[in-house]
């Protein structure tokens, strides 16, 4: 969106606007060729006029007809000398209709361009409008307004409403061409003209009558689509329930009575339709009927001036007027209906004003302490006030640890809603030293607090990109590479354990290995024989052209233990599918093919019945990545397998390369693994190490290798691991082995990279919170306030947690809210929370003497093991 | 052995022949083939359990050590071994191949996945067990 300096983005409502200053450049060109397409429109007109006088009345040949009076194109060429004697009139003409018709196919090309234009600029700008006004509003707004409906909106209002900037150029351009062409027929005789628009309207007429139930039954139409997509995301998001409880039939049952609504309006507005486009066709019909009953009238009576070449044109432009007009009604009919799409988006914009991205913020070493005085609030304007009889009164120090405690709905999160601003209390104030927070605008506010939410939300990206979200893009600290603070906190909050460990499984691309090379054969050696000696798990050392179980075919056939997946991304990639297709023509690549449908045939009941991986890998008798997995099950899809069809015999290829041998039992297997020993040289190994040369290279003892995962890199061996336990045995044994060594820096870096997901799938509920955690350390200001920080942890990262902010709080003020006894024991200030008022404050100890409901609610948490 | 030469067998066997056709096909994919030739021993009493078989061919004997004459013959289409599947850790027998014998073997964690997946399956196999309780509480009685 266009912001300039030192002006305030456009509101919602007037980004929506048809005529919006961004847009009047793109929509003047439209237009201006429009009008030019409508000029070209009059002028061949005029030609083809003057085409068909020049063949009837004097057979094309030169000199002007004399029964008639002769065009005026005819009229202007022979005045101007334009013709050698003899030759023929109607071919100049015709060359000119040509040259007309060329000029009308270029600029309906630059038409179709900017229109383009039009489109992505306006869908950008809309889409980027409404997520700023979203992300300004409230919680009780998202309550009532689901992801889905947002996305919906999103995709069908918005185009309803990108189309009118084109509908409303359309709009005027059709007005000039029928324009144009009833102008032609008036220049004949105007009563042609009267009679044309006069039928014309009838239909224009009926339709402005029929639109309010149009404009109804879209918004129902609409509505209900809405409900439809939020159905589904409370569906799938509940669909482990749904599973286990087998309730199929009753999310059926509840989709389809929401269909059957859509349905309704959806038909409604179908049968309206067909009416009117019924009403239209007879229109034109009765039109038509009209203006050739005038032209027989003039034939009949024996014409006027002109008469045998309005005839032609006439039977041309009739259909074209009449698809004119009906189109302009059509148009004028989008425009009113696009209105409920704008009445739609509109409830998404924001109250709050979108300021610019304010620089000043309190210096963040400022330590103040906060302060509630007489603090009331209401949870919707009009509603009964809340906080107590006085309302709250609260001090906490700075530079202190509180948390706050009660049972569900005590206003634990309302407290700390109001003290961050983003709830405005209704009498009272709250400030931070001497600064008054009630009024501070958003900006000001994001220099104070840093927050974590109970709902942790991690981005799709990096665990690095996910540490780092908490930082404004205008921080120097959002980009290069991470400061010692930073890394502090990656190490504190255990960020950094999960990141070496998921480092393991990953390859050191794009890193300068160069200075980590020194000695690496002997920590190799020296892992290799730790590993035995510790777990008993046998490493086995790589030896290239050697066939290892583990190893994929492809992996065999190269000699490396690749990363599999840059393996897999860089093969499916579209500069290496005519290397598959090179491949797949070499004979050598039919026992690979064999090899993979026997593959198939072993496990194609799997994977058409399992719906998901996880069931997939419980079953199969050999283990698979998701990938592979995934791309096997689309290819079940296909087709049959045994097909000749060369792309099939690819895709087969591919799936047999990115097999392991023993993944199928029988005679295949023994036939592969023949090949693969033999193979070692031969012209098929060659030509796959060729084709995907950029992730092979070859393998030493003396230098790290990029395309090794970390810990085959590191042993530069195979472990023996058979199952989970196994590995994170081997793992552990590999990160103690590291510890302090400088090796350790490339491979925190590689684990930093790992991408968690999205919304942090691929990592648990526990290192969700970590990471969370240390993204709100890392903002690091002032007041820090944490929603159930240790909710979803171990008991042992809870303890080291709990310690982390109890060290924090010596240079923040941190405000907890938590239902951790053990937290609440560490804490300077224990806030306690009851039917929305502050119901005592104190040190844990003195809390517990003083007050009765502490005591009870302790008692309970404590019975319960919490 | 094909993929229908495995459903084949488990359809013969009495404990999986309840299972629905469809699951039936997973399940013999999930199946690995194991061969043991005459006298060799398939487990001997007190090994850890982990898995169970269905015999596709040969002859089994099946012995109680420490008991006289409590021995048994299993044949095709038997199954061997099911007992560890809910409970215990240990073989509560010896069985050795009479014959040059082939067995289809499955490991109790991968059942246990199938019968996870597969809720039909599992729903018929506890149907017949619960007919036979009954069956066995009735002959009690």
């Amino acid at each position: 969106m266009a912001t300039h300096p030192g002006k305030l983005p456009d509101t919602l409502k007037q980004r929506l606007r048809i005529l919006h200053p961004d847009y009047r450049g793109l929509m003047l060109a439209l237009l201006i060729i429009g009008a030019a397409i409508a000029g070209l429109a009059y002028t061949s007109l005029q030609l083809l006029q003057a085409i068909v006088q020049s063949f009837t009345s004097s057979g094309g040949q030169t000199g002007l007809p004399r029964d008639e009076e002769p065009h005026f194109v005819l009229q202007w060429i022979a005045d101007n000398g334009l013709l050698e004697p003899g030759a023929k009139v109607v071919f100049a003409v015709l060359m000119a209709y040509a040259l007309v018709q060329l000029v009308n196919v270029v600029l309906s090309f630059i038409t179709i361009k900017v229109e383009a234009r039009l489109e992505i600029r306006s869908r950008n700008d809309i889409e980027t409008s409404i997520l700023a006004n979203l992300l300004r509003k409230d919680d009780k707004f998202f309550l009532t307004h689901s992801a889905a409906e947002i996305a919906n909106r999103l995709n069908v209002d918005s185009r309803d409403i990108i189309e009118r900037r084109k509908t409303v150029i359309s709009l005027v351009t059709t007005a000039m061409n029928a324009a144009a062409i009833l102008y032609f027929f008036a220049s004949n005789n105007w009563i042609y003209a009267v009679v044309a628009l006069g039928i014309s309207a009838i239909g224009v007429v009926v339709m402005h009558f029929m639109l309010g139930e149009m404009e109804h039954l879209r918004r129902e139409h609409f509505e209900s689509d809405d409900s439809i997509k939020a159905t589904f995301e409370d569906y799938l998001g509940a669909a482990p329930e749904i599973q286990v409880g087998n309730l199929y039939d009753k999310v059926e049952r509840r989709v389809v009575s929401v269909q059957d609504r859509r349905q309704n309006a959806f038909m409604r507005t179908t049968i309206l339709n067909g009416r009117l486009m019924s009403i239209y066709a007879t229109n034109q019909l009765i039109a038509f009927l009209a203006i050739l009953g005038a032209i027989g009238y003039a034939l009949f009576t024996g014409g006027g001036a002109g008469t045998s070449g309005l005839v032609a044109a006439v039977l041309y432009a009739v259909p074209q007027l009449y698809g004119n007009i009906s189109d302009l009604a059509k148009l004028v009919m989008e425009l009113r209906l696009a209105k409920v799409s704008e009445r739609r988006l509109e409830e998404y914009e924001s109250d709050e004003p979108q300021a610019a991205q304010l620089a000043i913020a309190p210096p963040r070493d400022q330590a103040a302490g906060i302060s509630l005085d007489k603090v009331k609030y209401a949870y919707s304007p009009g509603d009964q006030l809340r906080g107590g009889p006085d309302g709250i009164s609260l001090s906490i120090e700075p530079n202190s640890l509180n948390v706050i405690v009660g049972p569900a709905g005590s206003g634990k999160s309302t407290l700390a809603q109001l003290i961050m601003g983003r709830m405005k209390p209704a009498s009272g104030r709250i400030s931070l030293g001497d600064l008054e927070l009630t009024g501070l605008g958003p900006s000001e506010r994001s220099g104070i607090f840093s927050y974590m939410p109970q709902s942790l939300i991690v981005i799709d990206g990096t665990l690095e990109e996910n540490i780092r979200f908490g930082i404004p893009s205008n921080d120097p600290r959002a980009g290069g590479a991470l400061d010692e603070n930073a890394m502090g906190w990656i190490n504190k909050t255990s960020v950094s354990v999960l990141a070496r460990e998921r480092a393991l499984e990953m390859a050191p691309v794009d890193q300068d290995l160069g200075p980590y090379n020194q000695d690496i054969a002997g920590l190799r050696a020296g892992l290799r024989e730790r590993i035995e000696m510790e777990t008993g798990i046998p490493v086995m050392p790589m030896d290239p052209g050697s066939v290892m179980p583990r190893l994929t075919v492809l992996e065999n056939l190269t000699s490396s233990a690749a990363d599999m997946e840059l393996l897999f991304r860089s093969m499916r990639s579209r500069e290496h599918a005519q290397s598959m297709s090179r491949l797949v023509s070499m004979p050598e690549s039919a026992p690979v093919i064999d090899f993979a449908r026997n593959v198939f045939a072993q496990t194609s009941q799997m994977l058409q019945r399992c719906p998901a991986y996880e069931a997939y890998s419980g079953l199969a008798p050999f283990p698979i990545s998701p990938m592979v997995w995934d791309y096997r099950s689309n290819l079940m899809r296909m087709g049959p397998l045994d097909s000749p069809d060369p792309r099939v015999r690819q895709e087969l290829l591919f799936a047999g390369l990115t097999a392991s041998p023993p993944e199928a039992d029988g005679t295949a297997v023994e036939m592969l693994m023949q090949f693969l020993n033999k193979a070692g040289g031969g012209a098929f190994s060659k030509a796959v190490s060729e084709q995907f040369g950029m992730a092979l290279t070859p393998l030493s003892e003396d230098a790290l290798n990029a395309n090794l995962q970390w810990r085959d890199n590191l042993l530069f061996g195979v472990a023996r691991i058979t199952n989970a336990k196994a590995a994170a045995e081997v793992n552990r044994v590999i990160l103690t082995e590291i510890e302090g060594k400088p090796v350790d820096a490339p491979i925190l870096r590689s684990g930093l990279r790992y991408h968690v997901g999205r919304q942090g799938k691929r990592l648990s509920g526990g290192q969700r919170q970590l990471v969370c955690l240390c993204r709100t350390f890392l903002q690091g200001n002032p007041v820090i306030i944490v929603d159930e920080p240790t909710a979803a942890l171990d008991p042992k990262n809870r303890a080291a947690i709990n310690s982390l902010l109890r060290e924090a709080s010596r240079d923040h003020t941190i405000i907890a809210i938590t239902h951790d006894v053990d937290l609440a024991k560490m804490a300077d200030k224990v806030i306690m929370m009851k039917d929305g008022r502050l119901w005592a404050s104190d040190r844990f100890d003195a809390l517990v003497v003083s007050t009765l409901e502490f005591r009870k609610m302790i008692n309970m948490r404590e019975e319960a093991g919490l | 052995m094909t993929l229908d030469d495995r459903i084949r067998t488990l359809h013969a066997c009495d404990f999986f022949s309840v299972v629905p056709e469809a699951d039936l096909a997973v399940l013999a994919e999930t199946m690995h083939e194991e061969q043991f030739g005459d006298g060799e021993t398939v487990f001997e009493y007190g090994d850890p359990a982990d898995r169970v078989y269905v015999i596709v061919s040969g002859e089994l004997l099946i012995e109680v050590p420490g008991t006289t004459g409590a021995t048994r013959h299993i044949g095709p289409g038997d199954l061997v071994g099911e007992y560890g599947m809910f409970d215990g850790t240990a073989r509560s027998a010896t069985v050795t191949s009479l014959s040059q014998t082939t067995l289809l073997a499955l490991d109790y964690t991968r059942f246990r996945a199938f019968l996870v997946t597969f809720p039909e399956a599992t729903l018929s196999i506890l149907d017949r067990t619960v007919k036979r309780l009954l069956v066995l509480e009735r002959k009690s009685r």
